[in-house]
């Protein structure tokens, strides 16, 4: 049997690796004594397939797993047993049986919302706000440099993230912060990358810092409609 | 607060894993029904600290007491350390995050000598003075414990007492000595007067060092009739009925040995003259299957890990090894879970062991012969031959592996090239066998030969033996390399500036607080991390403090020579070790274990009543 659960990463591990991450759940289900299907091989694993790798410091309400069970077991049992077993900060908030067969999280999930606390160092009013971000998407180019490695080689290429930027919302706003919704491709660039390219089109911009970010949403993009993994 | 400022911090370093201190396991406790405050302080990264048996034993042993609550400190790496100071942030611990100096008692553990500077650095991190003189009641109390105890000297002057053997009975009798005395609101002084007064401790300002002209100790004298002459370890009577934890903290991040770990037996009897586990662990106590078989598995209920590792200084020398290795396998054979056995020794059975706990997973092999030549291994009594190496070799081969590791230490008493050839020959014969094996059809072999360079200890055998030369042991590491080129071969060898300093800390005195205080003032710290060792300010150190290294590494030492550990008593007598030392240098002879031949009359047997020792 499979299970698809989602799970939060909240404040005390968001410091914690994707790598970790994983690990944190094959002790987690072997403490559980849950009947997990392990794969082959001299090092067996339990099997499990996660998402997106979120990065390290951000949190997240919106992580999803998927874990193969050599039987039966109710989902709620299932998440009890799995939240028992998880550190503080990782907690299961849904579980549901889906087909063995069901397309992998990874190659299914193309959209990512975050919400992203911004500090501007001064007062921005919600009208220059907007201004800034809509004249930002009026671009048909927003051209980053992204540091990559071949072989060990370090090169950087130029990349249009334009086509992976769907929506930047202001969804409140103080004195000097405001949060932004970021609605972004999953995979294709980053919340760091959007705020890279915003400072270097608009370099009055530069004292912009980042003071938290939160992954609320990961979904699967059909035709400009989103759907939870779930559906 | 601080604690706001850390969270910034954690986003700028690497490895932030290494900070966060709630771990799977890690203990938090309701800080208003805590009576003594403790953390366990280690020397090195996380990554090194965690991968460490003591600390984890003694974290939950206290942390199981009411009143108690023990955290955990680290060495922050480079990065961390300079965000902290940057920023003023005193050194904190990790589950609470609280300064180190509002604590009542830290606890360094003494692992390996090139860690002193590391130990100032984090007192000073810390805000605390690292000089015990400059400390008073408003400061934390600082301990230390371990292997390097044994000789604690060269650093004497930072810590206000040692804890001299293994520390599960005696850190609670001092704990609660520190209680009644801390709600007393008495002198320091008072307190480590008490303290002085338990089994096992040992406060060195309560000693005073005389010595002779020539530079050597005279004489080591209490400075007061109420303190011991000399300071007997402390052991556990009775390790199956010992405190072992089940609940191992479970680390989010790699560290070195990542795995839960079973301790199976205490001690050693195997007699490797160059060895000091083997001298200063004596007697050997082993656990009984039954509580193997219900440690282990509350160990793997508690933890998760996909691995569990039965731990000991030889684990082919436990009696009962292929039961409880059987046995385990048995009950985590559904659950995905991996045993292994590290310090195997080189026989046929323990290839066998080798074979049951692998399966099919052909990793690598570890053996180590020590030295070249049998001569050479009868002098350091290795009681391994040629033979049962190839033996072992050539069955591990035909098994189906093909990774082998030769460990080998170079610069041991009365060495000479023809030990070094015998190296060289060793290698080249394993190559063959490995052609022969596999009639020369597979190339998957990789031999790797690592040498270490000799470092004698104190209470070891060897303690009256001189180093060789930095200049020598290059060149018998240029020897090795030279003659080790083969596509086949990887020769690995050790820093040799590393190894020298190593043995001054080894055999120093009090006289080395200084130089050690200089070299970290000068910017000496994780000196054991390559990238980080500046062997050149560790010699202008010694310079400015006109001491001269050479001096405590370099000197072959007389059977008459007072030692600077010699009010430590580590239950095997000098008598013995002068027996081995001679037998070894002179008649190139072996002892053999007392578990299987004559008792060796090491001594052990005085120690607190000659209780202990069962052979």
């Amino acid at each position: 049997m499979l299970i698809r659960a989602k799970f939060t990463k909240e404040e005390p591990v968001r410091f914690i690796s994707h790598l970790d991450v994983v690990r944190v759940f094959d002790r987690a289900v072997r403490r559980a004594s849950l009947p997990i299907a392990f794969s082959g091989g001299f090092n067996p694993r339990p099997q499990m397939g996660f998402t997106f790798p979120l990065p390290v410091g951000v949190t997240s309400s919106s992580e999803y797993v998927d874990i193969k069970l050599t039987e039966y077991i109710s989902p709620e049992v299932f998440k009890k047993k799995l939240n028992d077993n998880l550190p503080k900060g990782f907690y299961i908030l849904e579980a549901r049986e889906v087909e063995d067969d069901i397309m992998p999280l990874m190659s299914v999930i193309n959209t990512a919302v975050y919400d992203v606390v911004i500090k501007t160092g001064v007062k921005y009013d919600e009208r220059t706000l907007h201004f800034i971000f809509d004249n930002f998407l009026n671009m048909d180019n927003i051209i980053i440099k992204k540091e990559k490695k071949k072989r060990g080689k370090k090169y950087s290429k130029n990349v249009n993230i334009r086509p992976f930027i769907y929506s930047l919302k202001i969804l409140s706003r103080e004195y000097d912060k405001f949060i932004l919704e970021m609605k972004l491709h999953a995979a294709r660039v980053s919340v760091g990358q959007v705020i890279q390219a915003l400072k270097q089109w608009d370099d009055k911009l530069n004292n912009w810092e980042m003071e938290k970010v939160h992954r609320k949403g990961l979904f699967i993009k059909k035709n400009s409609e989103l759907f939870s993994p779930f559906d | 607060m601080y604690k706001n400022e850390i969270e910034r911090i954690l986003e700028q370093v690497e490895k932030p894993a290494r900070y966060l201190g709630n771990e799977w396991n890690s203990v938090h406790k309701d800080l208003s029904s805590i009576d003594v405050r403790f953390v366990f302080a280690f020397p090195d990264t996380y990554e090194i600290g965690m991968s460490h048996l003591g600390i984890k034993i003694l974290y939950h042993l206290l942390n199981e007491q009411k009143g108690i609550y023990a955290e955990r400190v680290f060495a922050p790496w480079t990065d961390m350390e300079n965000e902290l100071r940057k920023r003023n942030i005193p050194l904190f611990s990790l589950e609470t995050r609280e300064p180190l100096i509002n604590f009542d008692i830290i606890g360094f553990t003494l692992q390996y000598e090139m860690t002193y500077t590391n130990i100032l650095n984090m007192l000073n991190m810390a805000q605390i003075p690292v000089f015990s003189s400059e400390r008073d009641n408003s400061h934390p109390l600082i301990i230390g414990g371990g292997p390097c105890a044994y000789n604690p000297e060269p650093i004497a002057d930072f810590f206000d007492l040692f804890v001299i053997g293994e520390g599960e009975e005696v850190i609670l009798e001092l704990i609660e000595a520190y209680k009644s005395w801390k709600n007393k609101q008495e002198d320091k002084e008072v307190f480590l007067k008490i303290a002085a007064g338990i089994k096992g401790i040992y406060v060195p300002s309560f000693y005073k060092v005389y010595y002779n002209s020539n530079r050597t100790v005279e004489e080591i004298k209490p400075i007061d009739k109420s303190v011991p002459k000399k300071v007997e370890k402390r052991i556990i009577q009775d390790l199956d009925n010992a405190y072992y934890p089940s609940r191992f903290i479970v680390p989010f991040m790699e560290v070195v040995h990542d795995r839960a770990m079973l301790e199976i037996f205490r001690g050693c009897t195997r007699g490797c003259r160059f060895c000091q586990a083997g001298m200063i662990y004596r007697p050997v106590r082993e656990k009984s299957i039954e509580t193997l078989e219900k440690q282990g598995k509350e160990l793997m209920d508690n933890t998760g890990y996909e691995e569990i590792s039965l731990v000991s200084l030889s684990s082919s020398d436990y009696p009962y090894i292929e039961p409880i290795t059987e046995k385990l396998l048995e009950a985590f054979k559904t659950r995905g879970v991996n045993l292994s056995l590290p310090s195997l020794r080189i026989d046929s059975f323990s290839l066998r062991m080798a074979e049951l706990v692998q399966e099919v997973r052909k990793s690598g092999l570890t053996f180590a012969p020590e030295a070249g030549t049998q001569r050479l291994r009868d002098v350091i009594n290795k009681g391994v031959t040629e033979k049962d190496l190839l033996e072992c070799v050539k069955s591990a081969f035909e098994l189906g592996w093909h990774n082998i590791k030769l460990y080998f230490m170079i610069g041991l008493p009365t060495e000479t090239y023809e030990d070094l050839d015998g190296i060289i020959d060793l290698a080249y014969k394993i190559v063959r066998i490995y052609e022969d094996v596999t009639e020369a059809k597979d190339k998957r072999l990789k031999l790797t030969v690592s040498t270490s360079s000799f470092v004698p200890k104190a209470f070891t055998p060897f303690q009256w033996e001189p180093q060789f030369s930095i200049e020598e042991l290059k060149n018998r590491q240029e020897y090795l390399r030279k003659r080790l080129k083969h596509r086949q071969i990887t020769y690995n060898w050790h820093m040799r500036e590393l190894s020298f300093l190593e043995a001054v800390m080894a055999k120093g005195d009090r006289r080395l607080s200084d130089p050690i205080y200089k070299a970290w003032l000068k910017g000496c710290k994780f000196d054991s991390w390559s990238e980080h060792f500046k062997y050149q300010l560790w010699l202008d150190a010694f310079n400015e403090c006109g001491i001269d290294p050479e001096f405590y590494a370099y000197r072959k030492r007389g059977y008459e020579e007072t030692f600077p550990w010699d009010h430590i008593n580590p239950g095997i007598s000098k008598e013995f070790l002068v027996r081995e030392h001679r037998k070894g240098t002179i008649k190139a002879e072996p002892t053999l274990d007392c578990r299987f031949g004559p008792c060796s009359a090491c001594g052990i047997k005085n120690l607190q009543g000659g209780r202990y020792c069962a052979y």
